[in-house]
């Protein structure tokens, strides 16, 4: 290497006059900050070091990209940056290089923490700082189709009379339609008008768009949801009964073709509806689309609403720190108050301390906002994931996963 | 994990108060494997590189050669932005790849839609690719595509229009492209070129030779806004559904992650999207912009998606095998004495319906096209009579009726002698993609016998055993004896109802 340049060294006096003159407002201006730094508690932000984290996620690295969650972490000195690629995919790839990983559900979770067993020898302390069930979410004049059709509920409007936002959705029925291949003019999708009185008409077969069980948690999920119905919605499949619900559901989950990753995106553009009348996402999503929608200052959208599945299920993000800095972050999403309130106000149902999810935070919050809550207290079973091994060689089966 | 630098001094703080906006990162260039349409995108990413100093160098080529040219193992470029990235999807599993995809954002949209010119715009209405598909065959629209083998927008309109004619509401099976039902459609193209602006070019050039023109919405209105002809077309949407390209941004050298960050910010803001809005007429992914009028239009249901590579490859080997030359099929059937009666009202009101008379969206797909030769042969012991029609219009299709009205049947059936027949006949003419039609009610009880039959079948030159024989069996018919010759020949069976024969001709005559 070179040798730097070196530069002659003059000295001067520092307290010559003309210096003073230059220094003495400075010295004022540099006074004022500090105080007003000090009001403001922002003071000791550029005297700490900067942690950066880097995260592979599923769709829960949103939550580091909403402006206030950036600016509450960088409170506690933490900023971070996530790759988002499907919680599935999180997992049978190298996260090499990454201070965490996030996956969206416990299938995806599991895989992880069972290769870092293997591979570190430990597992370190993982978090699961909330909880978001999966939904179907779709367009008014679909959920009315399928009300018609005997196939979903609407919910009670919470914040009594007007419009419902939310349905219970039939589901065993729903797969029937599936494999019965009836299209939505089968329906009579016509006879629904949306809001400005304009119907529409459509030979596509009845389905769930959802994003493949090779890549992303929800479609692992999904697959999930709709072994659970077909196996009689008492339990999962178990390996031996896997094989015969496996080959019933594959039919209904390839119908679709193509999978796509960026379902919800594409949910809220003006095309979405033509694109993926349904798709399969999570409730946190479609909650936190519904305020901001509310805080751009139109109100709720009443074109776009949720189908719940009568079995539900609730899907846990896991945080899982793979180095000390990742751990501090881990464990402030679990505990701190901001985080947490924020984390809600994104839509999730936070965890307690007990793991309990509580919810009623949620719904005080959106019906400050005009926004109503889902009603499904005590409709819904709580659908079940088959064991590790026999999810994993169905979504093998189903999806064709690359190996 | 990363420490940020530690900044001590609280004059540090003060002098540096500019700093609080990070400074401009160093100036890159990324090299970038671009569709060739996105030509249009130069103004705007000049803006990207005088606000973020990242400059795109953009190699243009057409999306499906450059979906070809991608190969995880040895990426040439350090981004791709095509109009679609499923073509990599289809092709990476088609190769088993287990990799992980590269990351991948969707910048903007555009459906592929049907320009009409306004002296059939009227007449057309809202088409659905069945409208289209009938219209063509019976010689009242031509149209311009892009190449399917080569353009996005050309495959595109092929998958959705191979979709739409299957009826089912589903993603294209690999089964669902055996037999080719376009026929009809493609005999209204009339003009064709390797990329969406190619054709636009030759579309223009070319006023008299084509009334519409299928591609991106974003080509139509940017050449309606061109002042190019003389009126503007008006576009549709098919409503039995359309295909929307999202032209994702993806990355490909993970090192120059950073920048595509700050790229996909910029293209995802929401001054970017007015800019690319205005200037190329996409629709916008992010549902904050307000649209341009001309962008509201709803564009119909997506179709499903196929998922296998070998949709694909089947669908462009159908297209390849035949462009826009048409075929002949030759109809061999039987008129022995058992299909006196319903049999025979059903098997010309099935050959009415394939001659233009069936409104309904399969037989749109399936009718006889303009330009198609069609051979029909009444046998019973013998041939009774044989004639060959070139469909051009009403003429020919009254003349059809004609040879399939007389009162005429033989008391025995020689099905195999009729089935080589239909085989001497198609040597005539090699070169042509031919097929064959059997349809009988009853067994074979004179002439020669299937052994016979198939004994004569291996004989013949190649080019002539290449054409299938589809088998339609009614009442007494030898089932299992079909469906031998029918997968001898390559060819397919099928059983019907004296109800089902005009689906059954439906079905099989779109093989051809």
């Amino acid at each position: 290497m070179r040798e730097p340049p070196r530069l002659p060294i003059r000295h001067r006096r520092f307290w010559s006059p003309s210096f003073l003159t230059v220094f003495a407002p400075l010295a004022t201006v540099a006074a004022t900050g500090l105080v007003l730094l000090l009001l403001s508690g922002n003071l000791l932000l550029p005297f700490q070091q900067e942690l950066i984290l880097e995260g592979k996620t599923g769709s829960k690295g949103e939550i580091f990209e909403d402006p206030e969650m950036r600016r509450l972490l960088l409170r506690h000195h933490i900023r971070v940056h996530i790759t988002n690629t499907g919680s599935r995919e999180l997992a049978t790839h190298d996260f090499t290089g990454f201070d965490f990983v996030f996956p969206s559900g416990r299938p995806a979770a599991n895989m992880v923490r069972q290769r870092l067993a293997r591979t570190s020898g430990g597992v370190p302390q993982t978090t699961k700082p909330f909880a978001t069930p999966l939904v179907l979410a779709t367009f008014r004049q679909y959920a009315e189709t399928l009300v018609t059709a005997g196939v979903a509920t609407a919910q009670r409007n919470t914040l009594g009379g007007g419009t419902p936002y939310y349905y219970t959705l039939d589901t065993a029925r729903f797969l029937t339609l599936i494999k019965a291949g009836r299209t939505w003019n089968d329906l009579r999708i016509e006879r629904q008008a949306d809001g400005q009185g304009s119907t529409i008409s459509n030979g596509n077969r009845v389905i769930a768009h959802s994003p493949s069980p090779c890549h992303a948690n929800a479609g692992e999920s999904f697959l999930a949801l709709t072994a659970f119905v077909e196996n009689g919605t008492n339990a999962p499949p178990s390996a031996a009964e896997a094989p015969a619900v496996t080959a019933a559901i594959k039919p209904l989950l390839g119908m679709q073709g193509m999978h796509d990753q960026e379902l919800f995106a594409s949910y809220v553009t003006p095309e979405g509806k033509g694109k993926a009348p349904i798709v399969v996402v999570y409730e946190h999503q479609y909650l936190s689309y519904q305020v901001r929608q509310a805080e751009a200052g139109g109100g709720p959208d009443t074109d776009r609403v949720l189908l719940y599945p009568q079995q539900e299920m609730l899907t846990d993000p896991e945080f899982i720190p793979l180095n000390a800095g990742a751990d501090r972050l881990g464990r402030l999403l679990a505990g701190d108050p901001e985080l947490r309130r924020r984390a809600m106000e994104l839509g999730y149902r936070v965890l307690d301390p007990t793991s309990a999810a509580s919810s009623d935070q949620l719904w005080r919050y959106l019906a400050e906002r005009d926004i109503p809550a889902p009603d499904n207290s005590g409709n819904l079973t709580k659908a079940e994931l088959p064991v590790l091994d026999v999810l994993e060689n169905m979504i093998g089966e189903v999806g064709g996963c690359p190996r | 994990m990363r420490r940020g630098p530690a900044v001590l001094a609280l004059g540090v703080l003060l002098v540096s108060a500019t700093a609080c906006t990070p400074a401009k990162p160093e100036p890159i260039s990324l090299r970038v494997l671009a569709s060739s349409e996105l030509a249009d995108m130069t103004p705007i990413l000049a803006d990207l590189r005088r606000e973020t100093g990242i400059e795109l160098v953009m190699d243009h080529q057409g999306t499906v050669a450059a979906n070809k040219a991608l190969d995880p193992a040895n990426y040439r470029h350090d981004l791709a932005w095509l109009s679609d990235d499923r073509y990599l999807k289809l092709t990476l599993d088609a190769a088993g790849y287990a990799g992980p995809m590269p990351l991948s954002t969707r910048i903007m949209g555009s459906p592929v839609a049907i320009g009409v010119k306004p002296s059939v715009a009227a007449r057309l209405g809202d088409p659905t690719w069945a409208d289209i598909a009938g219209e063509a065959a019976a010689g009242d629209l031509t149209f311009a595509m892009a190449d399917p083998g080569q353009a996005a927008s050309g495959l595109a309109a092929l998958i959705g229009v191979a979709t739409a004619a299957t009826g089912e509401g589903r993603a294209l099976r690999p089964e669902d492209v055996t037999c080719d039902r376009l026929g009809g459609f493609f005999s209204g193209q009339t003009l064709t070129a390797p990329t969406s602006a190619a054709l636009v070019d030759t579309f223009v050039a070319a006023p008299d030779k084509a009334q519409a023109l299928i591609g991106y919405e974003s080509v139509l209105l940017a050449l309606n806004a061109s002042g190019r002809l003389t009126e503007p077309l008006e576009i549709r949407y098919p409503r039995d559904g359309i295909v929307l390209s999202e032209y994702p941004l993806m990355l490909l050298r993970p090192e120059h992650r950073a920048a595509y960050d700050r790229v996909v910010t910029w293209l995802t803001s929401d001054t970017a999207q007015q800019k690319i809005m205005r200037q190329t007429l996409r629709r916008p992914m992010n549902p904050a912009v307000t649209r341009d009028q001309r962008l509201t239009t709803p564009i119909g249901n997506s179709l499903y998606f196929p998922d296998r590579q070998d949709v694909i490859d089947r669908l462009l080997a159908n297209y390849r095998a035949d462009p826009g030359r048409p075929g002949h099929v030759i109809f061999v059937l039987d008129f022995s004495g058992s299909m006196k009666g319903e049999r025979m009202n059903r098997l010309r009101s099935a050959f009415n319906g394939l001659s233009g008379v069936d409104r309904t969206p399969s037989g749109k797909f399936t009718r006889f096209h303009r330009g198609e030769k069609i051979t029909l042969i009444r046998f019973g012991e013998g041939v009774l009579d044989e004639r060959t029609f070139t469909v051009d219009g009403d003429d020919d299709v009254r003349a059809m009726r004609a040879f399939l009205a007389p009162e005429e049947y033989d008391e025995r059936t020689a099905v195999w002698s009729a089935l080589g027949h239909a085989y001497q006949k198609a040597r005539a003419e090699p070169g042509r993609k031919t097929s064959i039609v059997l349809m009988t009610d009853g067994e074979s009880n004179a002439g020669i016998g299937l052994p016979g039959f198939l004994a004569e079948y291996r004989a013949l030159p190649a080019p002539v055993r290449a054409v299938p024989a589809y088998m339609i069996g009614v009442g007494e018919a030898d089932g299992s004896a079909l469906r031998t010759a029918a997968a001898a020949t390559g060819g397919r069976a099928a059983a019907a109802t004296t109800d089902s024969l005009a689906d059954a001709f439906k079905d099989v005559r779109g093989c051809g």
